[in-house]
């Protein structure tokens, strides 16, 4: 099966869950005709068809290595999403400053970048900047 | 109109609103942050003022905060507010071919365009129009919304059946939290921050800002990205510019057209309008959509800007609120002592013309800044991406924060970020999915009220003429694209260059 399969299967299982989860919404009453399901059931439904029409396609036509995902790096991708996810915790236990300053420095590491004095500058510029900003002229509070 | 000229040329006047409008720009090009965030921050120093000054800095931040989200859209992917969600469709194609000093002019003159042509409606027409607004029911705001989702086969590049498939969910998507009818709590598996549904801009944000990051330094990786966007400098001659005479004209109407449907927002207007420019284009001209073509650029952010003018209609005339933007404007008007509505024009002549001629040197001013702008911010591209990249991620989770001081809202960028992300990895489209979130609400309210109103009777949908006019239109639109795509498929056929790599 082409690698693309996969992810029409994915949703497939995913709406058949949803489906699962209209069933428990209240039935419609008599001043509401459709009630709350009506709609995400037939959104559902919708997606079951283009989803099975899709797979149906892909089996039909021939393989070409453009219609391919391109190759998929997992490591950085989840290193970046556990920086990403690990930044957006931290704002919860320390202070957003110390979290945004690791988040850009670990980031620009990541890209790369070697030079201390770059990593460190752009941090303490951003951090200041946003400090500026957010808290300062827009008072939000993070 | 000695007395209207007297105030409006007042330098407190022309400083405010040129403060205003630099503000909007400033507000809206920062991920997270908004023009109605913007006014409603300012609201409270304009107590002070006097009435005209006042409202004339609101509504220069108004102006000024439909074309800023423009440039971070064609420079970094990175659409600064709802509205300049479509102008990255051929603005950032643009930037990456190495036009994006001729990307961002076309938006600013197209911005301008599309105000100073709405302004004039405005002025000329806007009773007889606010009374053609206050003809939409329920029915007649459900048919438009279903015509505005009938442009997925346009914006879904060479697969519309994945286009259908992403607009799908997003329509899901949109129906996470209260049912709007009767207030049932639905898919939100116990979590209170979903009650009151997914938050639009940080998915927003997610879909486009993060998934790009993600994706840029991904690349870095793997060396894909060999390609680096360079900012040069580029004048457009006015005889160019008049090249695309239609383009701003249909723009503007559209514009104009949405904005005074209350309820509809300029997201829907920047869509249909780059929906009807690749529609009427020459079939040749048609395939470069989604390319990088001036076009592109010029329908969405004509149309955004031709906005303002249509929902100061109903607001002005009817003192209804198109949109949220206008409630905070309205607000502000009732701080003033100003009460919009019939008797406005009648008892208030005087203010009601210095407003008019506020927006016109609104937009004046606007030009301006963004010519002048251009200079600058078009150099943003010229800084390496592994100094940019992480500072706009940061931006992005903080502004998505900032918009409701919600840490949940941060969570819903950085899922987004990642479905956005792998929904590229296997080529589908992602305006589809912002399209559905947007609509979603508006198809299901509406539907339901229209059975609610007709007892289950479908048939109103197809006797009221609007309505019936703009489901035909829909129809037509949603099975052509997908029997010629399906044909094609089954027939082998190569597929049309029709790409759309947002």
């Amino acid at each position: 099966m082409k690698k693309e399969g996969f992810v029409n299967v994915i949703m497939l299982l995913l709406s058949f869950f949803m489906l699962y989860m209209v069933g428990k919404l209240p039935e419609p009453n008599a001043t509401q005709e459709l009630g709350p399901g009506f709609y995400p059931k037939l959104i559902i439904y919708m997606i079951i068809v283009f989803n099975v029409l899709q797979l149906v396609m892909l089996f039909l036509t021939k393989v070409k290595a453009s219609d391919e995902a391109s190759e998929f790096q997992f490591s950085r991708f989840f290193i970046m999403i556990a920086i990403m996810t690990g930044y957006v915790l931290s704002l919860s236990y320390i202070d957003y400053k110390i979290g945004t300053f690791l988040l850009i420095f670990s980031l620009m590491l990541l890209l790369g970048v070697k030079s201390y004095k770059l990593l460190l500058s752009v941090s303490v510029i951003s951090v200041g900047t946003i400090y500026l900003l957010f808290e300062v002229l827009l008072n939000v509070h993070i | 109109m000695e007395q209207v000229l007297a105030q409006v040329f007042e330098m407190q006047t022309l400083v405010l609103v040129f403060a205003g409008v630099f503000l909007g720009v400033v507000f809206s090009a920062i991920p997270g942050l908004t023009a109605t965030m913007g006014i409603a921050l300012l609201i409270p120093y304009t107590f002070s003022l006097p009435q005209v000054p006042a409202i004339s800095m609101l509504l220069g931040i108004y102006i000024g905060g439909m074309y800023g989200g423009s440039i971070t859209a064609i420079l970094i992917r990175t659409p600064g507010t709802p509205s300049a969600a479509a102008t990255l469709l051929d603005g950032y194609p643009m930037a990456a071919k190495g036009q994006a000093g001729k990307a961002l002019n076309y938006a600013t003159i197209g911005s301008f365009v599309g105000g100073i042509i709405s302004c004039i409606i405005l002025i000329l027409i806007a009773p007889q129009l606010a009374a053609f607004g206050l003809k939409f029911g329920p029915a007649e705001f459900f048919a438009l919304a279903v015509f505005g989702l009938s442009i997925v086969g346009t914006i879904s590049g060479k697969n519309v059946v994945k286009g259908l498939i992403v607009a799908g969910v997003g329509l899901f998507i949109a129906t996470i939290g209260m049912d709007p009818i009767g207030g049932v709590a639905r898919f939100t598996f116990g979590s209170i921050n979903l009650t009151s549904g997914v938050s639009f801009i940080p998915a927003l944000i997610g879909l486009f800002a993060v998934s790009q990051v993600i994706k840029e330094i991904e690349e870095k990786a793997t060396g894909h990205n060999k390609k680096k966007i360079k900012y040069k400098r580029e004048r457009i001659s006015l005889k160019e510019t008049f090249s695309y005479w239609k383009e701003f004209l249909r723009a503007s109407v559209i514009g104009t057209f949405i904005g005074i449907i209350p309820g509809t927002g300029t997201s829907i207007a920047t869509f249909l309008s780059y929906n009807e420019s690749k529609r009427f284009a020459k079939p040749e001209r048609r395939k470069e959509y989604g390319k990088g073509i001036p076009e592109g650029v010029i329908a969405t952010e004509t149309s955004n800007n031709a906005v303002t003018g249509g929902a100061l209609i109903p607001l002005l005339t009817l003192g209804i609120p198109g949109d949220v933007v206008t409630a905070v404007i309205l607000g502000g008007l009732l701080i003033q002592g100003v009460t919009p509505g019939p008797l406005l024009f009648q008892n208030n002549g005087p203010l009601v013309y210095s407003l008019f001629i506020t927006l016109i040197i609104a937009n004046i001013f606007m030009l301006l800044i963004g010519l002048f702008a251009v200079r600058f911010v078009g150099k943003i591209v010229d800084v390496p991406k592994n100094v940019l990249l992480p500072i706009v991620v940061t931006l992005c989770f903080i502004g998505s924060y900032s918009l409701s001081n919600n840490l949940f809202d941060v969570w819903v960028a950085l899922a987004f970020g990642v479905i956005g992300y792998l929904l590229e990895k296997f080529n589908y489209p992602l305006p589809p999915l912002i399209l559905g979130i947007i609509l979603g609400p508006i198809i299901e309210s509406n539907l339901r009220r229209t059975i609610i109103e007709s007892s289950g009777d479908l048939s109103v949908f197809f006797t009221r003429p609007i309505s019936a006019v703009f489901l035909t239109i829909a129809i037509v639109s949603f099975l052509y694209p997908l029997f010629k795509d399906l044909w094609r498929k089954l027939k082998g056929k190569e597929s049309i260059e029709e790409d759309i790599p947002a």
